[in-house]
Order: structure tokens, then sequence, then C-alpha cells
């Protein structure tokens, strides 16, 4: 027959364990990323600005990058303009940002 | 006998209670395109640092950064406009060479997930504005990229 201290033992070790997995559940819930995008659609900001054609009409099955261009070095001594580029594709040709 | 199960009963129930924000919010949440942003207009940021300098030094032919606020707050109303929600906010310190430091702030917002970043970049450019012959000839030369001149006009004053 086993020992009362044992059997408590056991119990104890089995709500440590259980609480480690609550614990480990709550951390991976909190802190994973739930919302990963591997592709800018338009409204969202590209980190690289694809030289295309400029076309600002979004293709039914496609996608658009929409970027702020800014030279600084513009002949002239106001501010250089901030031009909004848009740069959309079909599907087909699928580009990673 | 009446508490048995009672210790169990009150685990479960503080262990739920524990995981209830998890399941309101999320936090340390990194979106790309939110990444992306903040280090697009980081460097956007940059090249309206260097326009303001060379601007603001142009008129007068002296090296100032007078113009370095408006041209920033300009930026940024640019980039909110076409739906990034970002702030800048940029730190001019010292006489030529310009140093300082510029700081983005971007939430998004997607569904049920909320980004929030914030990026720090620093600066350190030399203007010289050379005037003669009814023109300034105005250079801006970003000291941390190997001396690359960021802008070299000559205009009339």
């Amino acid at each position: 027959m086993k020992s009362k201290a044992f059997i408590f033992s056991v119990t104890a070790l089995y709500f440590v364990m259980l609480f480690v997995l609550f614990m480990g559940l709550i951390t991976y819930t909190y802190h994973n990323a739930v919302y990963k995008q591997t592709t800018s659609v338009v409204d969202k900001t590209a980190s690289d600005y694809i030289q295309g054609n400029d076309s600002t009409s979004i293709p039914t099955n496609g996608w658009c990058v929409r970027r702020i261009v800014y030279d600084a070095n513009t002949q002239s001594s106001t501010q250089s303009p901030r031009e909004i580029k848009t740069y959309c594709e079909d599907y087909g040709t699928q580009r990673f940002i | 006998m009446a508490r048995k199960g009672l210790f169990e009963l009150v685990f479960i129930l503080v262990m739920l209670v524990l995981m209830l924000p998890a399941t309101m919010h999320h936090s340390a949440i990194v979106t790309y395109s939110a990444q992306a942003q903040a280090n697009d207009l980081l460097l956007l940021t940059d090249q309206a640092i260097a326009d303001a300098l060379a601007d603001g030094s142009h008129s007068g032919c002296l090296a100032s950064s007078n113009q370095v606020a408006s041209y920033v707050n300009n930026l940024q109303t640019a980039y909110q406009d076409i739906g990034n929600n970002c702030e800048i906010l940029v730190n001019v310190s010292g006489t030529n060479p310009y140093t300082g430091d510029a700081n983005v702030t971007c939430f998004k917002n997607n569904g049920d997930t909320t980004t929030y970043i914030k990026k720090r970049m620093t600066f350190n450019k030399t203007v010289t504005a050379t005037s003669g012959g009814g023109t300034c000839r105005v250079i801006v030369i970003d000291n941390l990229s190997s001396g690359a001149n960021q802008v070299d006009y000559n205009l009339s004053t």
C-alpha cells in the first residue's frame, strides 16, 4: 500500500505539470503572432518599390503596392513632391516583398 | 468529504482566468507590413531631413535647419493620407554638421490584431552653402553613408 506522502507527492507533481502546461499555453497564445503577412497588398506599404507601370487600377485577381517616393535632390528650393506610386499585377506573377 | 475536488475546481478556475487576457488581445505581434511601413518611413524621413537642410540653407545661402520640422510634418501628413497611421518625431542637435535622431511610431489594426512599432534612426549631415554669381550652391552630405551627397544643386537666390 502506497503511503500518503507518496500519493501527495505524485498529486503535487501532477498539478505542477498542469500549471506548467497552462502557462505554456498562455504564453504561446499571448505572444504568438496571429497575423503574418508576407505579401504587401493595397493600403500596405512594401519595403521595396518595384518599378512598374504606375497602374492604379486594381486587377480582379491581383494585388497592388503603394509607396511614397521622395527624392531630396530635385532641382528646387522648395520641398520635393511626395509622389505616390502604385504598382499592380496579377497573382499569376506573384512577388513577395 | 464535501470539500473533495474543491482544490481542483479552484485550480482550473484560476488557470482559466489567467488565460482570459490572452484570448482578448495579443501583445508582441509584429506583422511584416507594419515593419515595412516603419522602415520605409524612416528612409523617407532621412530624405525629408536632407531636403529641408538644403532648402533651408538656400534661403540666405547659409546653413540652417529651420525647415526640418515643417518638411517632416508634410511627409507625415502625406504618409497618413495613404492609410498609414504613423507619426514622426525628429530631434536635431548641434550645428553644422547636423546630428540627431528620427523616431517613427506606426500603429496598425487588422481586425483583432493590433500592431504598434517604434523605430529610431540617427543621422549626421553636413551642409555647405556657397554663393556666387547670383546663385547659391547647396550640398548636403550624409556622413553616415561614406560621405554620399544627398542633395547637390545650384539655384539662383
